[in-house]
Formats: structure tokens, C-alpha cells, sequence
């Protein structure tokens, strides 16, 4: 009976021992659960997603400073006429420009980082990609040839001159896939004070006496001129291409149904008396008889670092002014 | 002493020559009791310690729920920023009345029954608005010498303020000095033709607030192509 009693005692001991152990492991299993779930992870996702926001300001910001440092060799985009009385800038000054830019955004982004945290962020330019902008600088037919090969192609505006055209004759281009994937068509042709575009998947399609758009000329960027201002990459025309109202969107099928790279070839020279601007991704080819070129700055590769306590992300980014 | 059966249950004196099995117990009960309570005491200090104290330990903030708010506030910051709206909200500024176009708040600023009337405003007041939330949106930027680190803000958007249930995300945006104002933000023209940096001086050479120069100053040298790194913060209160 006392012995039963002695044995009960150590008993209790054994099981106040074993509980306090349970104990321990559980309270070991919450901390590392309570940790996991509520500290550990939550704040580098926060972070990592601040991260990715920085990059895509950071490319957004590259995108738009690549634009308008390759502005200063922009004429018909910028529907400037009076590019003859601008000097161009080579390669190497628009990379010198846009290299000023860059850091001064750069120096701007970090401090405004710095504010918000302990952020490191650092951005810097890695190689350029160069291009060209091909033109045709004075109102004349557009000669039969092919524009661009097997090459991106962004930008391309024309100015057709309605006034000392005649409507004998329209033009025609074709703009089709390197791969031999879909074309497009686009037939212009004067009409009165007004030039008539029509686009379509195959030339059968086109249709002049319905056509996509009727733009009446005005003389909003050749003063004293009546033209009419063909925006094909961003599908639309205006006879004022200043006031947005006048846009109409035409022609309707380029640049939303194919794929770059791409030939364009005129087919039809028609007689139009039109102006010519486009970019391309590379240099170094023959130009069309008419047509001049000047560089551009096509694209460029950006290293971005952004660290925290939590997080070190690097990363390079390819980034085009221009989108084909 | 006595136990039941006869025998003595006094602990062991000195130089009793009882056994550890016998007298001795005693002293063995006492350090495994010792022991016992050492053991305890750490399992309660470690499970103590286990509380980690957080914002939702008392229960009024649910981290996924924050988590979820501060998601949804991100995303529409980077969606606006892509279709241009964020930028285009930075512009909307009408210098004639010193205020936000459409912002009929006395101090220039939007408010509960005038949201901005572009998509960022549309987003914004489907998210959050429309589920009783609220949000302020304020616009954070840096004077032209970029090593200056002390910001000031610029309020957009005030429906209110709270120290808790609340987020705050961010976006930066990159201002040019070729982009002018614009009232598209109620409906206005995309573009009013008053640059930023002339906008910010107005009339005079004085920048003034009062008179309805526009808020954010250049931040960078004139032949820059940058005006201003600004940072946008949306704090949704739920």
C-alpha cells in the first residue's frame, strides 16, 4: 500500500515531466508557425512587389526618354514640316543625351526611394541598339520599290500633298509578314479636296467607291499647302493631325493584325505627291532612289539593381522607344 | 517520526548509514521537484515568448485582408500608370481655380462626391469606394537639387485619414518637361497647352500657391527631358 503510493508519486513526476515537454515542442512548433506566417515571408513579398513596380516605372520612364531624345530627328511624326532648317544628331550625341538623361532620372529615383526606406535603387544603361529614320523630304511620287525587308518597322507617316496632286492614279502599298504570314493593303487616292483611303487583307477587298475614310486636306502642317497626314502605324488620318478630333481611324489593319518583322513594297505608285518617314530597327542597307536616313537610337538594355534588407533584385531589360 | 508501518520517514541525518533507497528519498523528491518546476517554468517562458505581438494580435487587422486591400491598390496604380492616367492625374490641374479640375474641395483637392472622372477615378471608386472603403492619393516629390532627400507631398484625392486598417502603396512616376497640363480628368481637353515648369511660376517668376501655380516643381535642370520624379501614394482605409 506505501509502496503503491511512492510509485504513484514518481508517477506524477514522470507525467508532470513528459507534459512539460509537450509543452516545449508546442510552443517551438507555434513560434516557428506564428514567425513563418505572420513575419517571415510577408514582408519580402511586399518588398519583392515594390520591386517589380520600380522596374516597370523604371521601364516605362527608359521607354519615354528614348522617344524624345530620338524627337530631335523626328520631323513628319512630330508633323514638323520645317525640318530642313534642323540640324540632325548623330548616334553618338543622341546616346550622350539620352546617357544625361538617364542618370539625372536615375539620381532623382533613388532619392526618392532613399525617402521612403532604406531602398537602394540604381539604374544604368548597359548597350544601345541602333536604327535609322528613313525619309522622303519633299513631295514627289513614291517610288516603286520595296520600303523595308525582314526588318521591324514603327512610325510610318506620310503627308500626301492633295492639292498639287492629281487623281489619275492611286497608291498602293503592301505591308505582309517576313514569314510569309497575312498582308495588308492600303489603296490611297485623291478626290476632289479630299484623299480617299481604303485597306483590306487582299487587294480584290479594296473597295474606292466605299472607302474605310474620306479626310478632307487641310493645310494644319504645310501652311498654305492642303494635306492630308497618314499616321499607318497608328492607323489613323486627319487632315489637322494637331486637333484630335479631326482623327479618323484609318486605315484599320495594320499595325492590329500583323506581326513584325515586315515587308512593305509599293505596288502601285500611283500619283500622289507625298512625303515619307519610318524607323527601322537596323542600318546599313540601300535606301529607296528618293529617300535619305539619319540614326536613331532603336532600343537599349538597362540594369536596374533594387535592395532592401530583405531583398537584393538585378535585373536587365531590354527596352524599345518604338513598338512594331 | 513514524510512517504507518512502523518505520522512520525522517529524512536521513548525517552519518545515518540509510540507504538513498530508503531515508534518501526525500532529497531525491526534492530535486526532481526542482527539476520538475525548472522545466515547467521554461516550457511557460517559451511559450510566452511564442506570442509575437503584431499589428493583428488584437484582432481589429486581418493580414490577409490587408494583404488582399494593398494588392488591389498596387494593381491600379500600375494599370494607370501604363495607360498614362497616372501621369494625366498628376496634370490635371486647373491654375484659373487653384485646384484639381472637378476637385470641389476648399483646399483644391477631391473628395467622397467628386471623384476624378478618368479611369483611375473609375477604378478606384468601383475597388474601394463602392465597398465603403476610402482612400487618399497624394503625389510625393523632390526639389531640383536631387540630393535633397527631404520630399514634400501634394494631397489629390482626402476622404479621410486612420491610423489603423489601413495600406499605403506606392508608384513613381516620371514627369516630362515637354508635357503640359490637361482637364482630362473631367472631361476636359487632353492637353490645356500650359507647360509644367510655366505653369509652376505662373504669371510672375514667384511660384505661389495661392494665386494657382501648379504644385510640383521641376526637379530637374531645364535641358533635362525630366521634370519631375514624383511618387503616387494611394492609402486605402478599410
Amino acid at each position: 500500500m506505501i509502496d503503491t503510493q511512492s510509485e504513484r508519486g514518481q508517477l506524477i513526476l514522470a507525467g508532470a515531466v513528459s507534459f512539460a515537454l509537450i509543452l516545449i515542442a508546442i510552443a517551438l512548433v507555434f513560434s516557428t508557425t506564428l514567425f513563418t506566417a505572420s513575419v517571415g515571408s510577408s514582408g519580402t513579398v511586399e518588398t519583392v512587389a515594390d520591386g517589380t513596380g520600380t522596374e516597370q516605372s523604371v521601364e516605362h520612364t527608359t521607354e519615354g526618354l528614348l522617344e524624345r531624345v530620338n524627337q530631335q530627328n523626328d520631323w513628319l511624326l512630330t508633323h514638323d514640316r520645317t525640318f530642313l532648317d534642323r540640324s540632325e544628331s548623330s548616334a553618338t550625341e543622341l546616346e550622350n543625351r539620352f546617357d544625361d538623361n538617364l542618370s539625372a532620372y536615375g539620381r532623382q529615383l533613388a532619392a526618392s526611394k532613399a525617402e521612403t526606406g532604406p531602398t537602394y535603387v540604381n539604374v544604368s544603361r548597359q548597350s544601345f541598339n541602333r536604327g535609322v529614320r528613313i525619309k522622303q523630304d519633299s513631295f514627289s511620287s513614291v517610288p516603286a520599290v520595296a520600303f523595308v525587308n525582314e526588318r521591324k518597322l514603327d512610325e510610318f507617316v506620310m503627308i500626301v500633298d492633295v492639292e498639287s496632286s492629281t487623281d489619275t492614279a492611286p497608291l498602293e502599298i503592301e505591308i505582309s509578314e517576313s514569314n510569309g504570314g497575312d498582308s495588308t493593303y492600303v489603296r490611297m487616292e485623291k478626290n476632289g479636296d479630299q484623299l480617299w483611303i481604303d485597306s483590306a487583307d487582299s487587294t480584290g477587298d479594296l473597295d474606292m467607291t466605299a472607302p474605310e475614310c474620306r479626310i478632307d486636306a487641310d493645310d494644319a502642317v504645310v501652311s498654305g499647302t492642303n494635306t492630308v497626314y497618314v499616321d499607318l502605324s497608328n492607323n489613323f488620318a486627319a487632315g489637322n493631325p494637331y486637333d484630335p478630333s479631326d482623327r479618323q481611324a484609318c486605315p484599320e489593319q495594320f499595325s492590329d493584325s500583323l506581326d513584325a518583322p515586315y515587308d512593305v513594297a509599293v505596288t502601285n505608285t500611283g500619283s500622289l505627291n507625298t512625303a515619307y518617314e519610318y524607323t527601322v530597327n537596323e542600318s546599313g542597307f540601300s535606301l529607296p532612289g528618293t529617300a535619305s536616313s539619319t540614326d536613331i537610337l532603336w532600343s537599349t538594355d538597362v540594369g536596374i539593381v533594387y535592395e532592401t534588407s530583405a531583398v537584393l533584385r538585378e535585373s536587365e531589360t531590354e527596352v524599345s522607344g518604338y513598338d512594331p | 517520526m513514524t510512517g504507518l508501518d512502523g518505520s522512520d520517514d525522517r529524512p536521513p541525518r548525517r552519518g545515518d548509514d540509510r540507504s538513498i533507497d530508503g531515508d534518501d528519498r526525500g532529497q531525491a523528491y526534492t530535486l526532481e521537484g526542482i527539476i520538475g518546476a525548472m522545466i515547467l517554468l521554461t516550457a511557460v517562458l517559451m511559450a510566452l515568448n511564442s506570442a509575437v505581438l503584431l499589428p493583428s494580435t488584437s484582432g481589429t487587422i486581418d493580414r490577409g485582408v490587408q494583404s488582399d486591400v494593398g494588392q488591389q491598390a498596387t494593381d491600379i496604380l500600375r494599370l494607370a500608370d501604363e495607360d498614362g492616367n497616372l501621369s494625366a492625374t498628376l496634370r490635371c490641374y486647373d491654375t484659373g481655380n487653384a485646384s484639381f479640375y472637378g476637385a470641389t474641395s476648399p483646399d483644391g483637392t477631391y473628395g467622397y462626391s467628386n471623384p476624378m472622372n478618368n479611369s483611375l477615378g473609375t477604378m478606384l471608386e468601383e475597388t474601394f469606394s463602392e465597398r465603403y472603403n476610402s482612400y487618399s492619393l497624394r503625389a510625393n516629390y523632390r526639389t531640383t537639387d536631387a540630393d535633397d532627400v527631404t520630399g514634400e507631398e501634394v494631397t489629390i484625392v482626402e476622404q479621410g485619414n486612420a491610423l489603423r486598417k489601413s495600406i499605403t502603396v506606392t508608384h513613381t512616376v516620371t514627369l516630362y518637361e515637354d508635357q503640359n497640363l490637361t482637364a482630362s480628368c473631367d472631361g476636359g481637353p487632353a492637353d490645356t497647352g500650359e507647360g509644367l515648369r510655366a505653369a509652376y511660376t505662373g504669371d510672375d517668376t514667384d511660384h505661389d500657391r495661392d494665386e494657382g501655380d501648379y504644385p510640383i516643381p521641376p526637379g530637374a535642370s531645364k535641358e533635362s527631358e525630366i521634370y519631375n520624379v514624383v511618387e503616387v501614394r494611394l492609402t486605402i482605409i478599410w
